[in-house]
């Protein structure tokens, strides 16, 4: 979980950005919501590896969550996780 | 099971057989078959991309970003889209819409299509600038996987870079997709960025239903080709506008005696198509950069020439300069065919809304135009004669054929379901 460097993108070209809520406030507070929910889901997926790693082999050797490789069926299930976790956060959104 | 369809659902690792490589490490990637997992259309994580020697590399926390994202965005797709839907067709009934804005204005009454909206443009901004982020982070290190891909002199000859050439005004003044720099970053020498930033983006989009490679249209293409004109064998095939080579490389494959001339606007798209298919041993195709509204005449007397979801990214100049110059570069008997999403022509009102929301929102300068056009016509009058011009529809079978996918819903407009325009050039 080491820290990226820094780097300073192009410009967008193209027409000016559209916005699709009236409140310049509530926007941000929506993109922060997307930003936190990516964060979240890389926590989850750690503490998954972490779990399932410390489950298989009972200790945690260096370097172990960033080459351990989820076999197929671990796979599966944690796409099914993400879909209800997507459900969860972003539940409202189906709501009248 | 057939054992190629056994071999793709095969498990990624096996604590008995040789781990591949992680798709974060330093070491240059070999390239290795992916194994993509069996969940129907649900998102497909990033770690089942298919490897090459020039593959992003993310480390599992970029990963697991980029694949909550998909999920985000296959959740506002399957179960926001029809929700919405539902309200829309109540509303619908009673104060009827007469054109796409009316539709437009009835849709904005539903609190929901904001929020979905913003989440929608937002989470593109996201996943392109996170990928590009990480691309120019690995500059380096993906130009020396670049320059070993091209090592040889053979691979080295496929490609074909014009230092003069100067990019079309619609690439210059939209980024496609909110790609920042669009198509054209170039840091000169054997700069890749810009190509693994696309190819990244390209299978977290669609999520990865594109195939681990993401060249479904490219093979959905090749096999209406082969099903649908059984004796035509192309000796000399254009791909005009390929990118990254995504589609061309499975074009390629399917015309293995071809020689395919693969022809694009940005100099790091093509450096990075031509490592990639390098990697992924493809030897049959020339990556040159030029102008696909003026093909070079040495490239003439083409058997078929081709774009594959590419015109709705240019104008409509470029899209007459680009039927008139596949006219004048076939040869007499020769193929050209056009694939694109389905017009708007009489669709529901919803469906015509999902659909132009990527022409107003997603940088897609010719969209919204484009779906509106007779293809047909467009090739009359590039020069095609009016029998010999038809329609018809391509689909790129699910890789993955679970049948416990959902498809509750298509994802209008990024779903492989498309119309091909085509026409024969009269024989001599």
């Amino acid at each position: 979980m080491s820290a990226a460097t820094p780097v300073t993108l192009p410009e967008l070209a193209g027409p000016p950005r559209p916005h699709f809520i009236a409140d310049a406030g509530q926007e941000r507070l929506w993109n922060v919501v997307v930003a936190l929910s990516t964060e979240l889901a890389a926590t989850r997926a750690r503490l998954d590896t972490l779990e399932r790693v410390l489950a298989e082999r009972g200790t945690l050797p260096a370097g172990a969550v960033e080459s351990w490789q989820p076999s197929t069926a671990a796979g599966v299930e944690r796409t099914h996780d993400m879909q209800d976790y997507t459900r969860r956060v972003f539940g409202a959104l189906t709501r009248e | 099971m057939s054992p190629a369809a056994a071999a793709q659902l095969a498990p990624v690792t096996s604590r008995d057989a040789p781990l591949p490589p992680p798709a974060h490490a330093a070491a240059p990637l070999a390239a290795v078959p992916s194994a993509q997992l069996p969940i129907g259309t649900l998102p497909q994580p990033w770690r089942t991309i298919g490897r090459h020697a020039v593959l992003l590399r993310l480390t599992p926390d970029e990963q697991a970003r980029l694949d909550a994202l998909t999920h985000l965005n296959h959740f506002l797709a399957q179960e926001v889209v029809p929700a919405m839907r539902g309200r829309f067709e109540r509303d619908a009934a009673v104060a009827t819409p007469e054109d796409r804005d009316q539709a437009f204005d009835l849709l904005e009454r539903d609190p929901r299509y904001g929020i979905w909206s913003e989440l929608r443009r937002n989470s593109m901004e996201v996943r392109q600038q996170r990928n590009l982020e990480a691309a120019l982070r690995q500059r380096d290190e993906l130009a020396a996987a670049c320059r070993d891909a091209l090592a040889s002199a053979e691979a080295a000859a496929t490609l074909e870079l014009d230092p003069t050439f100067t990019a079309p005004d619609y690439l210059v003044k939209t980024h496609a997709h909110l790609l920042p720099g669009g198509y054209l970053t170039d840091g000169g020498a054997d700069d890749v960025a810009v190509g693994a930033a696309y190819e990244a983006s390209s299978y977290a989009v669609v999520p990865g239903r594109s195939g681990p490679h993401s060249d479904g249209a490219g093979r959905a293409l090749a096999r209406w080709l082969v099903a649908r004109f059984p004796d035509f064998r192309p000796r000399r095939i254009l791909d005009l506008g390929c990118g990254a080579g995504l589609n061309t490389c499975a074009v390629a494959r399917a015309f293995p005696d071809a020689e395919v001339i693969a022809i694009d606007a940005g100099a790091g798209l093509l450096r990075y198509a031509a490592a990639r298919a390098a990697s992924l041993g493809i030897r049959n195709v020339r990556w040159v950069q030029a102008d696909i509204e003026q093909v070079p005449e040495r490239f003439g007397g083409a058997d078929l020439a081709y774009t594959a979801i590419v015109l709705h990214e240019t104008s409509h100049r470029a899209l007459r300069n680009v039927f008139r110059s596949c006219h004048e570069r076939l040869a007499p008997g020769g193929l050209t065919l056009h694939v694109e999403q389905p017009p708007y022509h009489d669709r529901p009102w919803f469906e015509q809304c999902m659909r132009d929301w990527d022409g107003r929102y997603n940088n897609e300068a010719f969209w919204s135009r484009i779906y509106e056009l007779d293809l047909g016509d467009e090739l009359a009058q590039a020069g095609f004669e009016r029998p010999r011009i038809f329609e018809d529809r391509v689909s790129a079978v699910p890789w993955n054929t679970d049948p416990r996918a959902p498809g509750k819903s298509e994802d209008y407009g990024r779903t492989g379901n498309w119309q091909v325009v085509g026409a024969w050039r009269a024989p001599a």
